[in-house]
């Protein structure tokens, strides 16, 4: 496959591994070298280190799982310190994940940010469900989406995603205002919201009550957003929700992803993004059309 | 660490809802003792792998011992010779082998197959019943109903026998309320040379998820990839 060129990066191939799935790019060279995937997005990080939520932070369920951790992170400085090492030695697309509680701490880690070269984009996380304040506060209103965008473009040296949260009445509202202040990708989805009980004790199952819920459960609804995102706006989207098959993730180029990003199914088959990707080139063959011209063709057969 | 196919070549009953599980992989680094695999069954609905010591190791072969648990240990311990399965392994950090007295309770023992019959090792093994025990040999056992061995819990076996753990390093292994009760009832001396391997729900066993996080003297740290073995006097549990 030839490489994609969107949101102003060019990208071996359209897989991602996504933040929080991929520790700081680090944890999987024991399965594979990060220079096979298009790009991975680095573990979220915040101006200070994060302790994160108590246990339990996660609980299995049908075809799924729900996860509180709670943006547990090393921080900025030793980011840059401990891990901006290696990752200079990689060559794939490097995102940055940025976390903060108010507009001025995002502003703050997006200058940091401009400092480290090999970064090559940030996407700005602002549907996290599982914090307290900033995450998801952001993500549900389309001013405050808007505003933080338009800020945060301001300063950033760097192609700026916004990852969009899909506990949302209507997502093609929030894409729009990402959008208008100046977002070059969008990112979806985020986890979402959800809570299971544990009908022995009779408490929620997770110390934190609610998580983000992931995995192919939540394939089929990550689909319809990326479809309503991809009328709504025309910046690229990289698109995502419960990956864990070529199949899978030609849906959400179909429904007008760019890239595709695989999350949960990292933990359970942490050798599998190579071979997806191997699967994936062959299936885009076999369907006779150039790779660009599948990205979002379910809209266009469907309307003829 | 490496994920690799696994492929079910015998499956027994070891004890009363545990089996012994052998399973032949495409390759597999040589673990150390204590350390574990997750292991997924291939070609079914997702789900999370779950975390099991490696009981026993011959080149690619491993042996686990698998207690029914819930939805996913119910049905890998009905699963036939030749059932495929997912295997990371293996993981966690490791036991020196030198000589230790070991206090297992329940499945954990599962934990020290390369301490049983070896190297001068003390092994202090309990469960609810003789029929809960796995058929090894072990130099003192416990049961709650006296059915084998010492009448009552493992810890209080091992209390009536402390002077067996001399200078020797000391293991425990089990549910983390059997831990809690070991180090409350065991004196300085011997909690400073006692360590603990933790069971964890985990979501990817490889250090990633953070999702199996405990709380030590040291903030949260991973059982999986920090652990799953602990200095006990660090664990604040």
């Amino acid at each position: 496959m030839k490489s994609i060129k969107t949101a102003g990066l060019i990208f071996a191939n359209p897989f991602i591994a996504a933040s929080g799935t991929f520790g700081y790019a680090d944890s999987y060279l024991d399965f594979y070298h990060p220079d096979l995937l298009g790009g991975f997005v680095l573990k979220g990080i915040s101006l200070e280190p994060r302790k994160g939520n108590p246990p339990m932070r996660i609980i299995e369920t049908p075809s799924g799982m729900i996860n509180a951790i709670g943006l547990e992170n090393i921080g900025i400085e030793r980011l840059i310190k401990d891990k901006i090492p290696f990752i200079e030695t990689l060559h794939s697309v490097a995102i940055a994940n940025l976390y903060a509680e108010t507009k001025d701490d995002f502003i703050k880690l997006t200058e940091k940010i401009n400092e480290i070269k090999r970064i090559d984009a940030i996407e700005i996380n602002i549907s996290c469900p599982n914090v307290k304040s900033g995450g998801m506060q952001f993500g549900v209103s389309p001013k405050m989406t808007e505003y933080l965008t338009k800020n945060i473009k301001k300063v950033s040296s760097k192609p700026v995603i916004v990852k969009l949260s899909p506990n949302v009445a209507d997502i093609g509202e929030i894409a729009k205002a990402a959008e208008g202040a100046g977002a070059d990708a969008l990112s979806l989805i985020n986890t979402i919201s959800a809570m299971i009980i544990d009908t022995k004790t009779m408490l929620p199952a997770l110390a934190n009550v609610t998580g983000g819920l992931s995995g192919p459960a939540i394939l089929p609804i990550a689909v319809r957003m990326v479809y309503q995102v991809y009328e709504a706006v025309s910046i690229p989207i990289i698109g995502g929700g419960g990956i864990s098959s070529a199949n899978d993730a030609l849906q959400f180029v179909m429904a007008g992803a760019s890239l595709v990003s695989i999350g949960t199914y990292n933990f359970i088959s942490p050798a599998s993004i190579p071979v997806i990707i191997k699967q994936f080139n062959n299936e885009v063959k076999k369907t006779d059309y150039s790779y660009s011209d599948l990205i979002g063709i379910a809209h266009r057969q469907h309307s003829t | 660490m490496i994920e690799t196919q696994g492929i079910i070549v015998s499956n027994k009953p070891a004890a009363e809802s545990i089996h012994r599980i052998e399973v032949e992989t495409e390759r597999m680094e040589l673990s150390k003792p204590g350390q574990f695999a997750m292991v997924g069954i291939s070609n079914e609905d997702f789900h999370l792998n779950r975390p099991f010591s490696i009981y026993r190791q011959k080149e690619n072969k491993l042996t686990f011992l698998i207690q029914k648990r819930g939805a996913i240990t119910s049905r890998l311990i009905k699963k036939s010779a030749g059932t495929k399965l997912r295997i990371i392994g293996p993981l966690g950090n490791w036991f020196s082998d030198a000589p230790a007295v070991i206090v297992a309770a329940g499945s954990s023992i599962a934990a020290f197959g390369d301490f049983i019959g070896r190297n001068n090792s003390t092994i202090f093994y309990g469960a609810a019943t003789k029929y809960d025990l796995i058929d090894i040999k072990a130099d003192f056992f416990s049961t709650m109903d006296g059915s084998r061995g010492f009448r009552g819990n493992l810890v209080e076996l091992f209390m009536t026998k402390r002077e067996q753990s001399d200078k020797r390093n000391l293991y425990i292994a089990g549910p983390a309320a059997f831990i809690k009760a070991f180090r409350n009832r065991i004196d300085d001396d011997l909690a400073n040379r006692c360590c603990a391997s933790l069971e964890a729900y985990m979501g990817c066993g490889f250090g990633v998820c953070l999702g199996c996080v405990v709380n030590t003297k040291n903030g949260y740290r991973r059982v999986c990839k920090d652990g799953t073995i602990f200095p006990l006097k660090e664990l604040l549990l």
